[in-house]
């Protein structure tokens, strides 16, 4: 039964996905492409980047931008593809339940004997498959990369930061699916959603800078997502564990309002 | 396209019938605020399988509000409905496997074909009625194929109507199923309701279209600024609202030949015929009538429209 609406909402959410996978896999195309002009010219790269002002290079934890590592974590892990994954699970977050709602479909769906709580859950799992399916071309494509460009950055690491950009896909979609749930509007979700994580992206960048944005980084996710150095340190569980807890929380509170309000038509 | 035979023969339930079985709907001091704003508020009333509830009222009246809190689209603020003998809060919503829900205002999923919806809805449902659906189709003349976003709006209502019914289900909740139809498949329309209701379902019919309701329905519900102000029989009503009678007879009757006759409320006279307003029973006028030596009787049947306007604004058309 509820097979066939996970098969629908992934069929619903084909070409968008491709969009957004053909999307990482040029960015990641692009700035690997870029990196034997860095690699060889290091020592101008080198002196250009230590002439950065110390702020500049905290925020955006640049260490050695001209080697591999580096390079790879300031052009793509730092800032671009996380926000890609922020805007990814803004997005399928908010339209689990307010998409159909406001589509007005939802009274058909919804008068079906499904329980509300199989329908949330199913489509959260479809976005979740989405997320992952945009993580893993993130990985393939930077392994690929590697591989032409000759790279020596082991694949596992390559699979952290794979993981790292999915919890951040993660926090974002969690925030969206209880906003656009508890609501029914798909905009409100996406607003609140990239609102928020951008925020704590912030609040994590000035951390170095700011003693109460550190003090309080513990309990930032930007800060359990990004907060590593994926092509560098081993995977890091604990991370993955905090990213699911806040997915719970958010899940359960979608699922309960969803469960006491009506449904929009 | 499949041929039906005609329904003119099918016989109604008798009442006796339906008052020993149990409610298929049963709605108890349903009550619904939205916020503090009323949408119904103390509306009770029973359908009975084999039986075709109308379900009427003004715009804004409360009819789409009970019919979206009994398929569990809303939440119940006070009260009690049931389907099946089954609370309509339940969460898991399986009693709605044998409930057919027509939205008054209808969306489908537009990058499907028409097959390709219905079969979603089936593997939903858990039922195995693709092939019925199709048949449906064919005899409502809406194909299959067709791809939802190209339909025209009255061939959307069709795939909504199939999808209500394809499943053969044991309660109906069809919220303005004719909107949009063309008059031959309103009237197909009709006789699959008639079929539906032949096979002991029980349906709650909302419509504008009181001539259809009055067709198909033996009861009536009429709902008013969210509360229900009229429930009964359709012919009951129409006993209870002033109806014309006219005599004709074989001379020039006498001005106060009805006069003071029970029930009658108004007399007027045209030269060897005679038209009472009566309200209630027939019999003593027509008791009179015959006293008087009357020639032909003709009966003015109330309609659907005039029972629907004397219960909501208290002005029947004239």
């Amino acid at each position: 039964m509820i097979d066939r609406l996970l098969l629908k909402s992934l069929r619903d959410r084909r070409r968008g996905l491709i969009g957004w996978i053909t999307g990482i896999v040029g960015l990641v195309i692009v700035q690997m492409a870029v990196y034997p002009t860095v690699r060889d010219s290091a020592s101008d790269w080198g002196q250009a980047t230590e002439s950065f002002p110390e702020v500049m290079k905290d925020m955006f934890r640049i260490t050695d931008y001209t080697s591999e590592t580096g390079y790879l974590t300031t052009e793509l892990l730092s800032f671009m593809v996380p926000f890609i994954f922020m805007g990814l699970g803004a997005s399928w977050g908010s339209r689990l339940v307010a998409e159909d709602e406001e589509a007005r479909t939802a009274d058909i769906l919804f008068a079906l004997p499904l329980s509300r709580t199989s329908i949330l859950l199913t489509r959260a799992a479809t976005g979740i498959l989405a997320l992952l399916v945009s993580a893993l071309t993130f990985v393939v494509s930077l392994v690929i990369g590697a591989r032409i460009l000759d790279m020596s950055i082991p694949n596992g690491h390559f699979a952290n930061a794979g993981l790292m950009v999915f919890e951040v896909g993660l926090v974002a979609f969690g925030v969206a699916m209880a906003i656009s749930t508890i609501t029914g509007h798909r905009g409100v979700g996406i607003g609140v959603s990239m609102g928020f994580t951008i925020a704590l992206f912030i609040i994590y960048s000035l951390a170095p800078l700011v003693d109460l944005f550190n003090a309080v980084g513990a309990w930032n996710p930007m800060q359990w997502t990004l907060g590593s150095d994926p092509l560098v340190e081993g995977l890091h569980i604990d991370t993955l564990v905090y990213v699911m807890l806040w997915l719970a929380v958010c899940t359960v509170a979608s699922m309960k309002r969803l469960d006491r309000r009506d449904i929009a038509g | 396209m499949t041929k039906v035979p005609a329904f003119a023969t099918c016989d109604l339930p008798t009442l006796p019938t339906m008052l020993t079985s149990k409610p298929a709907i049963s709605v108890h001091g349903l009550t619904k605020y939205y916020g503090s704003r009323l949408g119904v508020e103390d509306v009770s009333f029973d359908v009975h399988p084999g039986q075709v509830m109308g379900f009427l009222g003004p715009n804004g009246s409360g009819k789409t509000t009970v019919m979206r809190l009994l398929v569990g689209l809303l939440r119940i603020t006070r009260g009690e409905a049931r389907l099946l003998g089954e609370d309509v809060s339940d969460p898991k919503g399986k009693v709605r496997r044998r409930v057919g829900y027509l939205p008054g205002t209808l969306s489908l999923y537009e990058n499907l074909t028409v097959e390709q919806y219905l079969s979603l809805l089936a593997d939903l449902r858990g039922s195995d009625c693709i092939t019925d659906a199709l048949s449906m189709c064919d005899r409502l003349q809406l194909s299959a194929t067709s791809p939802i976003k190209g339909l025209s709006k009255g061939n959307k209502q069709k795939v909504g109507v199939v999808q209500a019914f394809m499943h053969s289900p044991s309660v109906l909740i069809l919220d303005e199923p004719t909107a949009g139809l063309d008059p031959i498949v309103q009237r197909e329309f009709e006789e699959i309701v008639r079929e539906r209701r032949q096979s002991g379902a029980a349906i709650l019919l909302s419509s504008h279209v009181l001539s259809e309701v009055e067709q198909l329905a033996s009861d009536v519900v009429i709902l008013d600024h969210g509360r229900l102000v009229v429930q009964d029989r359709i012919e009951v009503l129409k006993s209870r609202i002033e109806r014309r009678i006219r005599f004709d007879f074989p001379f020039v009757p006498a001005t106060e030949a009805f006069a003071g006759c029970p029930g009658v409320v108004h007399v007027e006279h045209a030269d060897r015929s005679i038209t009472c307003t009566i309200v209630g029973s027939e019999n003593r006028v027509l008791e009179r009538a015959s006293h008087v030596g009357v020639e032909s009787v003709r009966t003015f049947e109330p309609s659907l429209d005039e029972i629907f306007l004397t219960a909501t604004s208290g002005e029947p058309h004239d």
